[in-house]
Formats: C-alpha cells, sequence, structure tokens
C-alpha cells in the first residue's frame, strides 16, 4: 500500500524512462537512430514449431561455434611450419628429436600450453560432433521432405556445408604433421594425382609441389583457420536467413497446416530453450574433451615419409572413402604412354562424386518423378513415402558398408578371420545390402501406414481392479494434439482466426506464412 | 627397401639375374597403390604389407601383387657389391616409383 501513496524519487524516475525501464529506453534510443525495432520484432516473434528432431541442425551449429572458439586459442600457440627444430620440450620421449615445428608445437599445446591439450581434444571432439550432426540433421531433412519446394536451395548449401566440413575436418586432422596425418596428406595428394589428364597439375598446384613439400603444411593452415571457415560462416548465415526467411517446416498435426507455423516464438521461449542447448553442447564436448583422448600425436611420433604405424585410420568421416579405396579391386589401365589408375580414380573420386550429386540434384528428381510442383511446409512421416525412405536407407546402409569396410584388417584381426575372406566378404554385402535394405525398408513403410494411430502416442490403460478382484482396464482418451487426421491435415478454421499474434496460453503462438 | 633372402646371388624375375648379389635384393618402399610406405612384413610368408589397405607383395618374385588394390609391382632396385665390400646400385629404377598417374608410361 505504502508503495502506491508514498513516491520516491526513485520511483519518479522510474516512470520517467517508460515501461520498459532502461532497458527499454536504451532500445528506444537505438530505434530512433537505426529502426531496429521492425527488424527485431520480426525476430523476436519468429515461430520455431517444436519436435525433437528440430535440434540436430542445432547441435551443428553449436559445435561450430565451440570450434571457432577452441580453433582461435588454437592458432595462438601451433606454428604452421615444417622447419625443423630439435625438440626440447616437456614430453621427455622425444627430447633431443629434431621435428617439425607444426609438430613441436602441437605436442607444445598438449603438454605445455595451460589448457592446451584440453582445447585441441574439445577442437577435435567438436568436429567429429559437427560432420556427425550434419549427417544426421540432413537424414532428417531428407526423410521427412523437408528440403521439397520451396526449400531446395537450402538443401543445397546444407549440403555443401557437410562437404566443406568434411574437408576443413581433413585439413586441420593433417596439421599437426604428426605420423598418421601425414600418411593422410599422401593419400590425397595422390587420389589427387589419379585424376586422368590434369591429375599431376592438380596435385602440384593444390600441394605446392610434390610429396612430401614444405608448402603444404602452412597452405593447409590457411586454407583451415580462415578461408574454408570464412566461407563455412557465409554458408551458414545464408542456411539460417533463408530457414528465418522461410519460415520452419513442421509435422501435420492440430491447427498446423501448409499456410502457418505453430510453435513457439524466439523470446523467450525458444531463445532460453536454445541458449541452453548450446551450453549442453558445449559441457558434453568439454567432458569428451577432458575425459576421452583423441589423436595423441606424441605416441604417433613426427611424419617420415618411410615410415608408417599398423591400423592407420583416418576420421570417422573419411572412412567411406578409405573403405571403398580397400575393396575396390587392383584395376589399373595402361597404355597408349598413359596410366589411368582406375583403382584409385573410381573409388576416391568417381564414387563420391556420384553420391554428392544424386543427393544435389535429389530435389529436382523428386520433383520429376512424382509431379509434385507444390509448396510444402509440412513435413511427412518417412512411412507416408515408402520409395524415398527406402533409397534413402539403402544410401546409408551403402555408405555404412563401405566405413565398415575400412575396418578390415582390425575386423580380419579380431575374429581371427582369413583377410582374404573378410575382403570378399565386405565387396559382396556392400553391393547386396542395399538391395536387400530397399525392399525391407519398403515393406515396413507401407505396414506402417496400415498401423491404425501409428506415428502417435499410445495412451495408457487404467487398470483398476473391483471389489470382487477383477481387474479391468479402461483407455484414456487420446492426447488432443493426436486425434487430428494427419496424412491430409485440413485447416482448423476456429485456430487460424484466433488473433494470430497473441501468445496461447501454453506459449504456443500460430501465425500465418 | 632391402631385404637379405638368401645367401647365394638371388635372381627375382628374368632379366634380374645381376640384380641381388649375394641374396641382397632391394624395392621401392613406395606402395603403388596410393604411395604409403609398404612397412611390414610377413616373414613366414615372404610378402610385404602395406598398412594402408593391405596390399602384399610376394618379396621373392619381384614384388608382384598378391593381394589387396595395388595394381603393380613394387620397382626393384638393381644392386651390385663393390671391391670393398659396400651394396651399391647399378643405377636408378628402371620405371617411377609409387602410385600410378597419367603422364606415367606403361611398364
Ligand atoms: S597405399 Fe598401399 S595399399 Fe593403399
Amino acid at each position: 500500500m505504502s508503495d502506491v501513496t508514498v513516491p520516491t524519487t526513485k520511483r519518479a524516475k522510474k516512470a520517467a524512462e517508460g515501461p520498459y525501464g532502461k532497458i527499454g529506453q536504451a532500445i528506444n534510443e537505438l530505434d530512433d537512430r537505426l529502426g531496429v525495432a521492425k527488424g527485431g520484432r520480426t525476430f523476436m516473434d519468429k515461430i520455431f514449431p517444436d519436435h525433437w528432431s528440430f535440434m540436430l541442425g542445432e547441435i551443428a551449429l553449436y559445435s561450430f561455434v565451440i570450434l571457432l572458439v577452441t580453433g582461435i586459442y588454437l592458432t595462438f600457440y601451433y606454428v604452421p611450419s615444417v622447419a625443423h627444430v630439435i625438440y626440447h620440450g616437456s614430453y621427455k620421449p622425444l627430447d633431443g628429436q629434431s621435428v617439425t615445428q607444426a609438430f613441436a608445437s602441437t605436442v607444445n599445446i598438449s603438454f605445455a600450453v595451460r589448457g592446451g591439450l584440453l582445447m585441441r581434444q574439445m577442437h577435435h571432439w567438436a568436429c567429429d560432433i559437427f560432420v556427425g550432426s550434419i549427417v544426421v540433421h540432413m537424414a532428417r531433412v531428407f526423410f521427412t521432405g523437408a528440403f521439397r519446394k520451396p526449400r531446395e536451395l537450402n538443401w543445397t548449401i546444407g549440403l555443401t556445408l557437410m562437404i566443406l566440413a568434411i574437408g576443413n575436418g581433413f585439413l586441420g586432422y593433417s596439421l599437426p604433421d604428426d605420423l598418421v596425418s601425414g600418411t593422410g596428406i599422401r593419400i590425397a595428394y595422390s587420389i589427387m594425382e589419379s585424376i586422368p589428364l590434369v591429375g599431376t597439375y592438380l596435385a602440384f598446384f593444390v600441394f605446392g609441389g610434390n610429396f612430401p613439400g614444405t608448402a603444404t603444411i602452412p597452405r593447409f593452415f590457411i586454407l583451415h583457420v580462415l578461408i574454408l571457415p570464412l566461407v563455412i560462416i557465409g554458408l551458414v548465415t545464408a542456411h539460417l536467413f533463408l530457414l528465418v526467411r522461410q519460415k520452419h517446416t513442421q509435422f501435420p498435426g492440430e491447427g498446423k497446416t501448409e499456410k502457418n507455423v505453430v510453435g513457439t516464438p524466439m523470446f523467450p521461449v525458444f531463445m532460453a530453450k536454445t541458449t541452453g542447448f548450446l551450453f549442453i553442447v558445449g559441457g558434453v564436448t568439454a567432458l569428451l574433451g577432458a575425459f576421452a583422448q583423441i589423436n595423441p600425436i606424441w605416441q604417433f611420433g613426427p611424419y617420415d615419409a618411410a615410415r608408417i604405424s599398423y591400423a592407420v585410420q583416418p576420421d570417422f568421416y573419411m572412412g567411406f572413402l578409405d573403405g571403398a579405396l580397400r575393396i575396390w579391386p587392383s584395376w589399373s589401365f595402361a597404355s597408349f604412354g598413359h596410366t589411368i589408375p582406375f583403382e584409385v580414380f573410381v573409388p576416391a573420386v568417381i564414387l563420391p562424386g556420384i553420391i554428392f550429386n544424386i543427393a544435389y540434384v535429389w530435389p529436382m528428381l523428386e520433383r520429376k518423378f512424382t509431379h509434385d510442383n507444390e509448396i510444402h511446409n509440412l513435413l511427412d512421416r518417412p512411412s507416408q513415402r515408402p520409395k524415398r525412405t527406402a533409397a534413402g536407407v539403402a544410401v546409408l546402409v551403402f555408405i555404412s558398408m563401405l566405413f565398415i569396410a575400412s575396418s578390415t584388417d582390425l575386423i580380419a584381426n579380431f575374429f581371427h578371420l582369413s583377410l582374404n575372406y573378410v575382403l570378399w566378404a565386405m565387396r559382396f554385402l556392400v553391393i547386396v545390402t542395399p538391395f536387400i535394405a530397399y525392399p525391407i525398408t519398403y515393406k515396413i513403410c507401407k505396414e506402417l501406414q496400415g498401423v491404425k494411430g501409428g506415428g502417435k502416442r499410445k495412451t495408457p490403460n487404467v487398470v483398476t481392479r473391483t471389489v470382487e478382484g477383477e481387474y479391468l482396464a479402461t483407455p484414456t482418451p487420446s492426447y488432443s494434439e493426436d486425434v487430428m487426421e494427419e496424412l491430409h491435415p485440413t485447416p482448423v478454421p476456429i485456430f487460424i482466426e484466433a488473433e494470430p499474434d497473441e501468445p496461447v496460453e501454453s506459449g504456443v503462438r500460430t501465425v500465418d506464412r | 627397401m632391402l631385404i637379405r633372402v638368401s645367401n647365394e646371388n638371388y635372381t627375382t624375375q628374368k632379366g634380374r639375374e645381376s640384380w641381388g648379389p649375394k641374396g641382397y635384393i632391394a624395392y621401392s618402399k613406395l606402395c603403388t597403390h596410393l604411395g604409403c610406405p609398404v612397412g611390414l612384413y610377413e616373414q613366414e610368408l615372404q610378402l610385404l604389407v602395406c598398412p594402408c589397405h593391405q596390399s602384399m607383395f610376394n618379396v621373392t618374385n619381384g614384388a608382384i601383387p598378391e593381394f589387396g588394390p595395388a595394381p603393380r609391382p613394387l620397382p626393384q632396385l638393381p644392386l651390385y657389391i663393390d671391391a670393398e665390400g659396400n651394396i651399391r646400385a647399378q643405377n636408378g629404377y628402371d620405371q617411377p616409383v609409387g602410385p600410378g598417374f597419367w603422364e606415367r608410361h606403361n611398364v
């Protein structure tokens, strides 16, 4: 009561600031000069539909943020040079050895720089999470048909981002100049060299001369820390801009149509959720960096073109290429004074080329075959599109098999099998399993379509016991969001005519597209 | 890399009769698949193994690939033993070492 009746000077000041206090005043000042209110309003009001699978892209985004932060820290201490120095650091087993500065500085980061090893391992883990989450995010987009008109361009950008992420991952992996990564550069060089006609020139151009050269590491460094990150940042910005511009897709459900977006607004709900999620991704990466060793280069030792270690394997996202190189037969072509190393060119250049190009043109292919030129803002359930789902699963199975084929030697060792059998088994499985996966997936989709209430949450049965000792199961009513017909969602007039900009009680809003 | 396969002069292939004095033979270490160093030696089977994609080369017959994706044998370096007993190369390799490329002549 006294609050109202006895105004203090403080209170009077507050009143002068307007209803939103100091922050509001500051924003007003800003708006007067820059006109930020309108754009800010649109941004704050952006609606995010809710589904767990929509967080996969967020994981990718946040692991990229972690990559940037940890990467900047690493650039303070890393020396991109292959000039030799005698190592006299804190890692005694290497003491007195002649190593490159790149290697020495990476060992130093791991042992001498405060927090260096944590940063290195977080950076490496974040990269694996980055590529992994992009792949899973793409699978989500593919299987739910989120790439369809009008979002084909964003599919293309996303796919490019994945390729760039893999490429930059490889470049970064090469920088420590250790025995394992050096072998990786050697292989990359030979792959480039295998391209007919231009291969030799291309490899010289990219690697700055023959292998092993002194130009490679400094070049890779600039590409890794400057050029590719800039391109990635640019494309991520475009990706997110298109996302805001075209608005998010949503699964069919109560009140959700092709023409509206139902979900929580950017401010305050989504912002709180997504910021929390940033910290979760950061926290998990920090835990991994702290407790899970990754790429202990001091155990591999410095690169030496004549040395190698057993069971050399690249990061997981390179696995499918390695597997393809292993199982492809040794068919080389040599005549007319020229050699075409098909044993390398086909599995390492043609094959990924085909896979990625099919992925690029898939939205167009699907439009052509289905004659579906409509705008789609509602997502498919994978079971609704058996052919697409089956094709996607077949490709994933194919790539997974190639990935497994990159461990033929480990499999043979572990199970005490002949390497020859393992190799032939993998050759066979790589070709056959996709053809098995396709019809099985197709069939499962068809079956799922027939299931009543498929894709909807099950409601519990309440079991009661009567006085006589008889048990009764009474079904509870289904969740209100789940009772809608999902395959051909129809607009729900009442919901849409409700004031679109007013938040409804749950914090869920509907706005027109 | 240098391997000693016997105590007498050793011939891996026709035309290479003088290349393996006192059983010493030398091969390029660069795998003809993708250029990894062929760094493992399976002594019982006398196979050189490339750890990258498991190509295996038979030491006794001129490093002909017996398994794996490598398309060509490892080039052999012709050796001789000079008057002081040092092992020396008669001359260089008769073909480019390492993986294939467009300008490589067919041998
Ligand atoms: S590099 Fe030797 S088998 Fe591939």
